[in-house]
């Protein structure tokens, strides 16, 4: 008896229109889904490694208390206005990943891995503690790469401003934003770049745009010389992976895969899409130091210089698709350096442990604090909310320095801007801890996935940007994907999750 | 004080209770993995296989380097992703490749090479000849002979060989260059995974190189010397002797003091401490001196790091311990109330946790790195992030011990793991987050809490009550069991993954072999002369 062929929409509808769709098979993908874009549009994700809220205090900083085009501007959300941005970026909040075993949701523990589905939209656990941090489903921004940019150097890039973990032990997965197919189906978690000098040799290193003048022959024949350095080693391929084991010849395939990817890229020629704003950046030189017992490393120069990469890249066509984690998921970085607000603190002020119960930090608004909000003089009992806002201003800030340029970037007859979907997302919301039944809904807290929000920048394939938009309950990998349609992804899911927000393309 | 030590003996006692009960809890619920199961999470999703691709750390990569072309910049650390710690850098399964760790070892090729060959004093004596002309076929020949064998660690095919010579001959007629050519060789050998990844394949047709290359990565941390592959490829590494007899040799060199104290290091967690710069490189000094003073300078036995009454610190520890300021650093005598490593801030150092010491993160890192047991994580409804009210809200009925007691309470889901951590790190509590002896609790000013005094009594099941890093130490060199765990550790650390069955019989002769003061070297003679080592 022949199989009939499993229509994939068919089988979707079958299972009503809830936001979460079932666990997608490879034989449920849709090739046209895929469909190439017209015209070069760039994507990028990133990423606030701290909640919106804070322990035990309803109020909430972030979320503006409005919708629509004439939202009030929270603290969180200032540098909007200050960059002259608002009207370039949407917020959509009220989002939630529920906890449980169900399609794209999270596992109990919130800390490190309970952003992923928002990301992949698949669900990062299988029912035992040991399985959380699971990885089943591709990135977005990874398949965004892969889809439409097989033409650039670079399918994704993938930077993090954020060192260190600064905590107790290593970051174990609180430095993960993206998910990598690899040649043998597997998934794999993307490690990010976190030099920005490194970042900027592999970018630009040999780079010379289009009508920049001669290829300087020393640059030339660099090129060369490392093309057949990676050929020879590549050239060895069957010898080193002869006699091996299958878990040790994995290992070495996808370190040979990498060198491949490495040689694809020195070969590939300038591209011809960059547009007219396409220079070579300047040498950011040496990276601002580590500094361990400080907890900061001068992430803000760290982030500026990846986000003046990122614009650069995007600008010379060299990727498409960028993810950028400004700070990793449970912050432990010194919130000392970051806000003259802060300037009195001691370095064990943390956006993490301000979230819980603003230790250290300062219990007033400090001047300047908008009208909007005008000075609460919140009380020692219930400032946190209030201070881990300013913690979310820096990251917004950042987020609104590398919109600002987009938009003063020309690309064709509009700017960088108007072709791109940008996206700012947080680690947590603002709720009920495990969002479940038996979670009292007097607790509030920082651990946190429910009112989540996001930020989407940018006017690719009609997106409507500049408003407040309520839409409670929806998974956040709905915003993703309205973002990844916008650059002309077809599909309706992202891993399990399906659908998107409509709002965000309506005026 | 007759009211502190009642409150004392009813703690005790509460967590006596909670610890029977614990392990008929934690054996249903939470299982604590026998001895010899995986340490890391890494492994809990891979078999426990022998892998035979290993790639160098970058502490490897650094002194193969530094070897190989007098590199002395460690230029893994600037150009690589950080090794995970899982606890040693080695750890194979938590080994990850990707893109920034291809482009950084490309860039490192090219900076390594770069800085050779820019010193010509330095690159002359490196290489052992110099290029006469833009085609010099011999010094060519001579170099990437030279290399090849240096990096790759085995006499490779003279078809690659020749290949290589031609590759680099080419490259220099191209840039009319001889030392472009020499270039393009040195960065295509440090890119090459026949030098980043140690592969035993079982096409080694000589036996020796690969023991030379165990040798090297387990008793230097770094690649085989000339002379090692010398004797490899004489084949004079064939037999369990003859391998003992060159690693007695090796053991000479100061990189084999460097490699254990890196191992001490990783395995209680003092490599990188988050103190401040000075303070992080005292106390790591101190520890770094006193596993030199018993490993190699006395040559005592191995445990006597942990029960040793001296040690060498300087005016930055010495502020620390209460002791005389100092002008230099120097050996002296620990206060009565330390003995041996356990004492050190180094080792005290671990275990904290929103800026003060947590008794659980310190029971629970003993239990694991010195008992070799693994406490599972919190059930999914506890959030073990949140912090504890800031002192200044405390007063006396809300001193640490009675807060963790809520940990304790009878058929609370806590109990179970918990009381298998608090009562131990209670046992250390008088001794704060740098190893500093305090009889208080602090309030957020730094001043004394009077209300809440610290009694420093602890208890763990397998030894008993004990009160201080001295009596805890004291109690784990009696009941035998830190010596078992000590050489999990070590061979952890030896083979780059965690313990297998397979390796029971090598650590129960070489744990009773330092219950009977065995020295350092006798236990590495005796691990490189086992049939593990050998033929793994």
């Amino acid at each position: 008896m022949a199989i009939k062929p499993m229509n994939r929409r068919a089988f979707l509808r079958g299972v009503g229109t809830i936001g979460i769709a079932l666990p997608t098979l490879e034989i449920m993908l849709e090739e046209k889904a895929f469909a190439q874009a017209t015209g070069p549009r760039r994507f990028g994700i990133f990423f606030c490694g701290q909640s919106l809220g804070a322990d035990n205090d309803r109020r909430n900083f972030f979320v503006p208390p409005n919708a629509g085009l004439n939202y009030t501007t929270s603290v969180g959300l200032t540098p909007l206005q200050t960059r002259n941005v608002k009207s370039d970026v949407s917020v959509v909040s009220g989002l939630y990943i529920p906890t449980g075993l169900g399609a794209g949701m999270r596992g109990p523990d919130f800390h490190p891995f309970s952003y992923w589905p928002m990301l992949n939209g698949t669900s990062n656990w299988t029912g035992t503690p040991q399985s959380e941090g699971s990885v089943i489903g591709e990135g977005a921004d990874q398949i965004i790469g892969r889809t439409f940019g097989t033409g650039t150097k670079f399918a994704t890039i993938n930077y993090q401003g954020q060192p260190h973990f600064y905590g107790n032990g290593d970051f174990n997965g609180r430095d993960v934003i993206s998910f990598k197919k690899n040649s043998n189906g597997s998934i794999s978690r993307v490690v990010n770049q976190v030099s920005p000098q490194a970042a900027f040799i592999s970018l630009f290193g040999t780079f010379t745009p289009l009508g920049g003048g001669p290829v300087d022959p020393k640059v030339q024949a660099e090129l060369v010389k490392r093309r057949s350095i990676l050929d020879s080693i590549l050239n060895d391929r069957d010898k080193l992976l002869r006699q091996l084991g299958s878990s040790d010849q994995q290992r070495l395939t996808q370190h040979l895969d990498e060198i491949r990817d490495l040689e694809k890229r020195i070969v590939a020629s300038t591209p011809s899409s960059a547009n007219s704003a396409c220079i070579k950046p300047k040498d950011p030189g040496a990276d601002p130091a580590k500094d361990l017992s400080a907890r900061y490393s001068n992430e803000k120069a760290r982030n500026l210089i990846f986000m003046d990469l990122i614009h650069m890249a995007f600008a010379c066509d060299l990727t498409r698709a960028a993810t950028m984690m400004l700070t990793t998921a449970q912050c432990h970085m010194s919130a000392k350096s970051i806000d003259s607000a802060f300037a009195g603190v001691d370095s064990g002020c943390e956006p993490h442990e301000i979230g819980h119960n603003a230790r250290g930090a300062p219990q007033q608004a400090p001047t300047g604090t908008p009208v909007s909000i005008t000075n609460p003089n919140i009380a020692a009992s219930d400032r946190n909310s209030y201070v881990m806002s300013l913690i979310h201003a820096w990251h917004v800030d950042q987020f609104a320095y590398l919109v600002q340029k987009m938009k003063a970037t020309p690309d064709g007859t509009k700017t960088l801007l108007d072709n791109s979907a940008l996206i700012l997302c947080f680690e947590g919301g603002h709720g009920r801890l495990l969002n479940t039944a038996t979670d009292s809904d007097k607790l509030i807290g920082t651990h946190s996935t429910e009112n989540m929000a996001m930020l989407v920048a940018g006017r690719a394939g009609g997106l409507m940007p500049g408003k407040h938009i309520i839409k409670t309950g929806i998974h956040p990998a709905q915003v993703t994907i309205s973002a990844m349609k916008a650059v002309g992804y077809s599909g309706s899911s992202l891993g399990q999750v399906q659908g998107d927000v409509p709002e965000l393309f309506k005026a | 004080m007759r009211r502190l030590w009642g409150k004392n003996l009813i703690f005790l006692g509460v967590m006596a209770t909670a610890v029977i009960v614990a392990f008929q809890n934690c054996s249903k619920g939470f299982e604590v993995l026998p001895d010899n199961a995986a340490l890391n999470l890494s492994s809990l999703s891979s078999s426990n296989s022998q892998e035979k691709v290993k790639r160098l750390s970058n502490s490897e990569i650094n002194n193969s380097l530094n070897y190989i072309l007098g590199d002395t910049t460690a230029p893994a650390t600037k150009s690589l992703p950080a090794n995970a710690m899982a606890p040693f850098d080695n750890d194979v399964l938590s080994q990850q490749v990707s893109t920034p760790l291809i482009e950084g070892i490309e860039q490192l090729a090219i900076d390594v090479s770069k800085r050779l060959l820019a010193d010509t004093t330095r690159r002359n004596q490196v290489l052992g000849c110099v290029g006469a002309s833009v085609n010099d076929r011999i010094c060519m020949t001579s170099i990437v002979n030279k290399f090849s064998l240096l990096f790759f660690r085995r006499q490779q095919p003279a078809t690659d060989l020749a290949a290589w010579i031609d590759l680099g001959l080419s490259q220099a007629a191209a840039n009319q260059n001889f030392y472009d050519g020499v270039d393009t060789v040195l960065r295509l050998f440090i890119m090459h995974p026949r030098f980043t990844y140690r592969i035993e394949s079982d096409s080694d047709i000589n036996l020796s190189y690969a023991r030379a290359e165990r040798l090297a990565f387990l008793i230097w941390g770094s690649t085989p010397d000339s002379a090692l592959l010398s004797l490899a490829a004489q084949d004079l590494l064939k037999t369990a002797e003859q391998v003992k007899a060159k690693a007695s040799d090796m053991l000479k060199k100061s990189n084999a003091l460097q490699r254990v104290q890196q191992f001490h290091a990783e395995w209680l967690s003092y490599e990188r401490l988050g103190h401040a710069t000075n303070v992080a490189a005292s106390l790591k000094s101190e520890a770094d001196a006193m596993v030199e003073k018993v490993l190699f300078t006395d040559q005592r036995p191995w445990t006597d790091i942990f029960s040793m009454n001296q040690t060498y610190i300087d005016n930055t520890v010495a502020e620390i311990y209460g002791l005389p300021s100092l002008r230099a650093p120097t050996w002296t005598g620990f206060p009565s109330s330390r003995r041996g490593i356990l004492s050190t801030g180094a080792f005290l150092s671990a275990g904290a946790k929103f800026g003060d010491t947590s008794p659980t993160q310190r029971g629970k890192f003993i239990r694991e790195r010195l008992l070799c047991q693994r406490i599972p994580p919190p059930p999914p409804s506890v959030d073990a992030d949140v912090p504890p009210p800031p002192s200044t809200e405390m007063s006396g009925p809300d001193c640490k011990k009675k807060r963790y007691l809520s940990h304790s309470v009878q058929g609370s889901s806590c109990i179970g793991c918990h009381a298998q951590m608090d009562p131990i790190g209670f046992g250390l509590e008088q001794y704060d987050v740098v190893g500093r002896f305090r009889s208080f609790e602090k309030l957020s000013d730094g001043s004394d809490n009077t209300s809440c005094p610290i009694d420093g009594a602890g208890s763990l099941l397998e030894v008993g009550a004990f009160n201080g890093p001295a009596d805890l130490t004291t109690r784990l060199i009696s009941s035998g069991t830190l010596h078992s765990c000590m050489m999990k550790q070590y061979f952890h650390f030896v083979f780059g993954r965690t313990v297998s069955v397979a390796d029971d019989g090598l650590i129960s002769s070489t744990a009773n072999q330092l219950q009977t003061g065995a020295r350092f070297s006798d236990v590495i003679l005796s691990i490189v002369g086992s049939q593990q080592f050998l033929n793994p």
